[in-house]
């Protein structure tokens, strides 16, 4: 908790510097809101660490399995970065089963069957019915 | 305003929205079957989707997923004693013994038809209420506006969550993402760093999915789930048959709808806090309270009505004052907001057509959940639960980048959603709660407005934010929201030391 008030610190004193060169009103209610999150991110370094003063109980993981949560955000980013690279279609078309596979699902037919429903289902609303246009690939 | 409910009847019975609100339910029941998923992270997801929609039809569906999600989450909770949305744990408790006596069946035919009663009684509470409310604030000036936003804020920051301190970071965040963009007065830049993209603010749907579908798709790929019980099929009977077995439930229903309609209103509870009072109070009342835990179904019965009861009395406050008291509620607020209608007593006057139908979609999606939910559906649905859930993770990855993408069709919108994403998991996990990130978003800009509306009318002068004896009510109100809870617990801490 101390990293992530720290954290809200810094991020709050960055954004103050900008907030107080405006003019005015415009000013007011953004420097208060960012004078507020520093104050309160005090109160809450103060809060925790009396609260581990005096608690003895050993301290509670906040996640049951990091690598798995560790993998699972770095493969949402790099689907966003690889549709933007190489096209929507094509990366939806390799994440979806690779994704799922990489987390635990070893059944080649469902992952087969998901994948093609997927990729059609999403062509077919998406493209056909709706005419909604997805990124093509900056590379190609 | 009676006069508008009965004249927006006809457009709510068109084909367009009555189709939007079956497809609503059933999706709503699917997504609460499935562990993780809530109807909060299914209308985030969806709101984008509704953008070339009519706005009725839009809300029709968003009605239609909150009352189908409502009952979905008995089916996990039944079948594998793990509920499909948090307000389904009190269904657990009975639900889970009955199906291991393999009455299985029974109790999620006493769970829909529980939850349709509910969701039917919410959705009159929502008709009856809402119109009074929302005249008397159509007489608020800016300073009362301003007063209400304040009180809302508060309502959540210090009834929702453990930690009033981390509730008002949150809120603060919420407010700070809220004057991103041009300055509404002065069209000064605000935060952009000459980034095109933010002159005209943070779109709200780039928050609400990234905050709401984000932290339940990682932990879905995180945590694996045993569903093998989730493939035998139910032995059921027809509704029909089973349904006068259901009619010495008639106290539990009408206590456990009053329950969930006052539990909504107040801002902060929620459909869990609705179902636990209410399976509490039924226990106290029954006659065979021992016979409790071991598969009674009128636990069952009180559970779910309760939960469902919150659903629609929940917009009350939300509709009329722009406070939602549940995080859907919230996130409803942004779909409105998505089709141009802000949430407040101007809504009523300027929008009636579509807020008093959307009233009638809520009555109407109950209904439906007797004929939608039944047994062959929820035999259905009970497989969804043998859905992998890393293909399940996937998917609603897909959806998220398409809901956002399709918004200005610009990847820097999708990159804000992960950078709101990230931001919404940590969050998650060190128990900040997200609703008040939402509602500091929606009446962050609105507050502000009004605030320095108030100051211009008033030459400048903050006396002029307490001149009138409605502001100071609302100043009352929102003293003792802030003080309300502090006190109770030092009496509560004082109590305690005393035994």
């Amino acid at each position: 908790m101390i990293v992530i008030a720290f954290c809200i610190f810094i991020a709050s004193a960055a954004f103050l510097i900008p907030a107080l060169k405006l003019n005015g009103n415009a000013s007011l209610l953004p420097v208060a809101m960012l004078v507020a999150l520093m104050g309160l991110s005090v109160i809450l370094v103060v809060i925790d660490v009396k609260k581990a003063l005096n608690n003895n109980e050993p301290h509670k993981p906040a996640l049951q399995s990091p690598s798995r949560v560790v993998g699972a955000l770095l493969s949402v980013f790099l689907f966003v970065t690889c549709v933007d690279f190489f096209g929507f279609y094509l990366t939806t078309a390799i994440f979806v089963p690779v994704t799922a596979y990489l987390f635990g699902c070893r059944s080649l037919k469902v992952l087969l069957a998901s994948d093609v429903i997927v990729v059609a289902g999403i062509y077919l609303i998406f493209s056909v019915a709706m005419s909604k246009d997805f990124p093509m690939g900056s590379i190609w | 305003m009676y006069m508008d409910l009965i004249s927006a009847l006809p457009s709510v019975l068109s084909f367009d929205n009555f189709f939007a609100i079956v497809i609503g339910v059933l999706s709503g029941i699917a997504v609460g079957a499935m562990p993780g998923l809530s109807a909060t992270m299914a209308i985030s997801v969806l709101v984008p989707f509704t953008f070339g929609l009519d706005p009725l039809v839009a809300l029709g569906l968003m009605a239609g997923i909150y009352n189908g999600a409502m009952y979905g989450g008995a089916i996990p909770a039944v079948l594998l004693r793990i509920p499909g949305t948090p307000a389904a744990v009190a269904t657990s408790f009975d639900g889970y013994p009955m199906a291991q006596s393999g009455r299985g069946g029974f109790a999620l035919q006493v769970a829909v038809v529980s939850s349709a009663i509910g969701g039917i009684a919410s959705a009159l509470a929502l008709m009856l209420l809402a119109p009074p409310l929302a005249k008397v604030t159509l007489l608020f000036g800016p300073a009362e506006v301003f007063w209400i936003a304040v009180f809302g804020l508060c309502s959540i920051i210090f009834l929702l969550g453990e930690s009033p301190i981390k509730g008002l970071i949150s809120a603060c965040f919420g407010i700070f993402v809220s004057m991103v963009g041009a300055d509404p007065i002065t069209s000064e830049d605000r935060f952009t760093f000459g980034q095109l993209e933010l002159l005209d603010g943070i779109n709200m749907v780039i928050l609400l999915v990234g905050l709401y579908a984000m932290p339940p798709v990682i932990d879905l790929l995180e945590q694996p789930l045993d569903t093998k019980e989730a493939g035998k099929a139910l032995k059921t009977e027809s509704l029909l048959r089973s349904f006068p077995r259901m009619f010495h439930f008639w106290k539990t229903w009408l206590r456990s709808s009053l329950i969930g309609i006052w539990i909504g209103i107040l801002p902060g509870a929620g459909g869990s806090m609705a179902a636990f009072m209410s399976y509490n109070e039924a226990r106290r009342a029954s006659s065979n309270p021992d016979e409790w835990g071991k598969g009674e179904p009128e636990g069952v019965a009180a559970s779910e009505t309760a939960n469902n009861a919150d659903t629609a009395s929940a917009l009350i406050p939300a509709l009329t004052l722009g406070i939602p008291g549940t995080a859907v509620a919230a996130v409803m607020l942004g779909g409105l907001l998505v089709h141009g209608l802000q949430p407040g007593p101007m809504l009523f006057r300027d929008n009636p057509d579509i807020v008093f139908g959307f009233m009638w979609q809520f009555l109407f999606g109950a209904i439906l959940l007797i004929f939608l939910g039944g047994s062959l559906a929820t035999n259905s649905f009970a497989h969804l639960l043998k859905l992998p859930r890393p293909v399940l993770g996937a998917i609603i990855i897909v959806l998220m980048f398409i809901g956002v993408y399709s918004i200005n069709g610009r990847m820097f919108d999708v990159y804000l959603m992960l950078g709101f994403g990230l931001i919404g998991y940590v969050m998650d996990k060190f128990k900040f709660p997200l609703p008040p990130v939402v509602l500091g978003l929606i009446l962050g800009g609105f507050a502000e407005e009004n605030l320095r509306l108030t100051l211009l009318i008033g030459q400048g002068q903050w006396s002029s934010l307490f001149a009138n004896t409605t502001s100071l009510v609302l100043v009352a109100m929102t003293i003792a929201v802030v003080v309300g809870p502090m006190i109770k617990r030092r009496v509560v801490k004082a109590r305690k030391s005393e035994s």
